[in-house]
């Protein structure tokens, strides 16, 4: 930047000189000046670096993600916590849902879990079912929460505050599936326009299908 | 000094794509900033549900139009592990070499709108062309350049076509030496570097806290990749490493995506020297009849009745071209999904837009934005 002022302030004070050589290349022994601007930054060198990423092994993962799990239970033993395996992820673990923010704080700083990967809702008719799947560097791997909630009354505490990451998916789960989180900072829906009726990935919010309209519209009803 | 809130958007040819960004500017300095989406939401988890398994393949493609192979891969996976289908190995090694291309495809597209974004014309040619050679290739077996229809439940459509590994040998040495020039070309340009190096810091702690991933994360020296932290598909069996940069700025993130393009390249050679010595079958040979057959016409679907498959939930995890995406299929027996969620990386990286924007000047939002890599498709669905 430097650079570039210094030659501003002197194009200012004298007029440019009228070009002595024609338009044409540039002689062989003529060394026409760099551009001053070119000169401002030296050309950066520093490429990404490559990594090989250290994974433990099989068994070593399976016992840290037993300690876990076991210290998790004892920590939270009049929660009764359903812990069951699960393809894919370390484990699958059902809460109350009034212990959200509790767990999740526990499982943040104490289990290594510092990333909130996904926030998800299901509709069940009779209940909803939130997801959350967390990611810990440390073990390699996900863990599943799970927790029910009553369809005529389906709210929970927001997991913004453990990790602010969380706040769009549980905007998501509002806006399509009509789950209210607690203490959300900003609970607007995400997708769909304010005010909307409708959480369409309810099952009670049928689909139209292209044929239905077809059929209407040849016959005219 | 007075405040005022802009629009930039949903028509803005820094939001490649329909969504609005509302900057609070105070001058020239942007002092908030709240994304706000749904311009492209098109109900895709929705209509999933009302879909057999391979149906939703197609819809797929219209999910993330950069990448549709990748988020193919991702539903599949989920839905293989509801459906309880095995995946032969050719069709897993056709699959990670789709990914790879893909990436390369998204990088390169990604390449030539940032580099424009930033205010030099010349690469946005390059980029654009290089891709359409990419497509090239996904179009001589898949039939499409774009909405691609190519992977099934159980493997993949058809083989590939006779002397395509020698063809796309040739690209690959072709694009290798073109990424060492496009770095080179920005390196040497100083309008690059002005715009680029301390513009848009978002440093490791707060990328983790704010759920931010891809190569905005490893820009910042956070060596996550689920290629190599979760292995899946065949990813295990080849030979590449992860890029990082320290920077966690606009540079960095250029910088690592330029050296996946070259890893990608790497891992494109394996699998095709893989597929060239063996030979087998691209698609499963039991897969639950009803997953291949057509939608019953509505109002029939009560009608059929299915037995004998087990229920089961499929999760699958992949590192997209944009970061980490989740899927997660709930089979209850039916013929079509239950439910159907997606996480996309796209949508939690802009998520966080404050934190990166707040304190830089309104010239460089697209820049910043261009570094994140946007895609609505995907992160409106």
């Amino acid at each position: 930047m430097a650079g570039t002022s210094k030659e501003g302030s002197a194009a200012a004070s004298k007029p440019l000189p009228a070009p002595k050589v024609a338009i044409g290349p540039a002689k062989p022994g003529s060394q026409a000046p760099a551009p001053a601007a070119s000169r401002a930054l030296a050309p950066r060198t520093d490429k990404a670096r490559v990594v090989e990423v250290a994974l433990p092994s099989e068994a070593e993962r399976d016992k840290m993600g037993k300690d876990l799990l076991d210290r998790m239970k004892e920590h939270f033993l009049g929660e009764s916590l359903e812990v069951t395996e699960r393809a894919g992820v370390l484990a699958r673990v059902k809460f109350p849902s009034r212990s959200v923010v509790t767990l999740c704080t526990w499982l943040r700083d104490q289990g290594t879990f510092g990333h909130c990967a996904m926030v998800a809702a299901v509709d069940w008719r009779e209940t909803r079912e939130v997801l959350y799947t967390l990611w810990s560097d440390h073990l390699k791997s996900y863990l599943e929460l799970t927790t029910t909630l009553p369809a005529d009354d389906p709210h929970i505490e927001s997991v913004s505050q453990v990790w602010p990451g969380a706040s769009w998916h549980e905007r998501e789960a509002w806006d399509l599936v009509g789950v209210l989180f607690d203490h959300h900072p900003d609970l607007r829906r995400l997708f769909l326009p304010e005010g909307y009726k409708f959480h369409p990935l309810l099952k009670t919010f049928e689909l139209h299908e292209p044929e239905d309209l077809e059929v209407k519209a040849r016959t005219g009803r | 000094m007075s405040e005022m809130w802009i629009n930039m958007g949903p028509q803005h040819p820094m939001t490649h794509g329909l969504w609005n960004l509302r900057v609070k500017v105070d001058g020239e300095l942007v002092i908030d900033a709240v994304p706000e989406m749904g311009y492209l939401h098109r109900g895709i988890e929705k209509i999933c549900e009302y879909r057999r398994y391979n149906e939703v393949v197609t819809l797929m493609d219209r999910c993330c139009y950069v990448a549709g192979l990748a988020w193919e891969q991702l539903y599949l996976m989920a839905s293989e592990q509801a459906l309880g289908v095995e995946v032969p190995e050719r069709a897993e090694y056709i699959r990670v070499m789709c990914q790879e291309l893909q990436r390369l495809a998204s990088h390169l597209m990604w390449y030539a709108a940032f580099v424009m974004d930033v205010g030099l014309m010349a690469p946005f040619g390059y980029g654009m062309r290089d891709r359409d050679i990419i497509l090239d290739l996904f179009q001589s077996f898949t039939g499409a350049r774009m909405t691609y229809e190519y992977m099934r439940v159980g493997g993949v459509r058809n083989d590939l076509p006779v002397g395509f590994t020698d063809r796309c040998r040739k690209v690959m040495g072709w694009l290798e030496q073109r990424v060492n020039d496009y770095e080179d070309l920005c390196d040497r340009s100083d309008i690059f570097l002005k715009r680029c190096i301390d513009v848009g810091v978002l440093k490791a702690k707060d990328c983790i806290r704010d759920g931010i991933t891809g190569p905005m994360l490893r820009a910042a020296g956070v060596a996550r990749d689920l290629r190599r932290d979760r292995p899946y598909s065949v990813y295990p069996e080849l030979d590449f490493q992860v890029a990082v940069h320290d920077a966690a700025d606009v540079y960095g993130r250029y910088r690592v995506r330029m050296e996946e393009m070259r890893q990608s390249l790497r891992i494109v050679r394996q699998c095709l020297d893989w597929l060239d010595h063996k030979p087998g079958r691209v698609i499963a040979e039991k897969v639950p009849r009803f997953v291949g057959t057509p939608s019953p016409p509505p109002g029939m679907e009560s009608y059929i009745v299915r037995r004998g498959y087990p229920k089961g939930v499929g999760f699958s995890a992949m590192e997209e071209p944009h970061g980490e995406a989740l899927a997660y299929v709930v089979n209850e027996g039916g013929e079509q999904p239950y439910r159907v969620k997606f996480r996309s990386p796209v949508m939690v990286n802009i998520s966080a837009a404050r934190d990166y924007l707040v304190g830089y000047r309104v010239s460089d939002i697209p820049a910043i934005m261009g570094s994140v890599d946007i895609c609505v498709g995907e992160s409106d669905r």
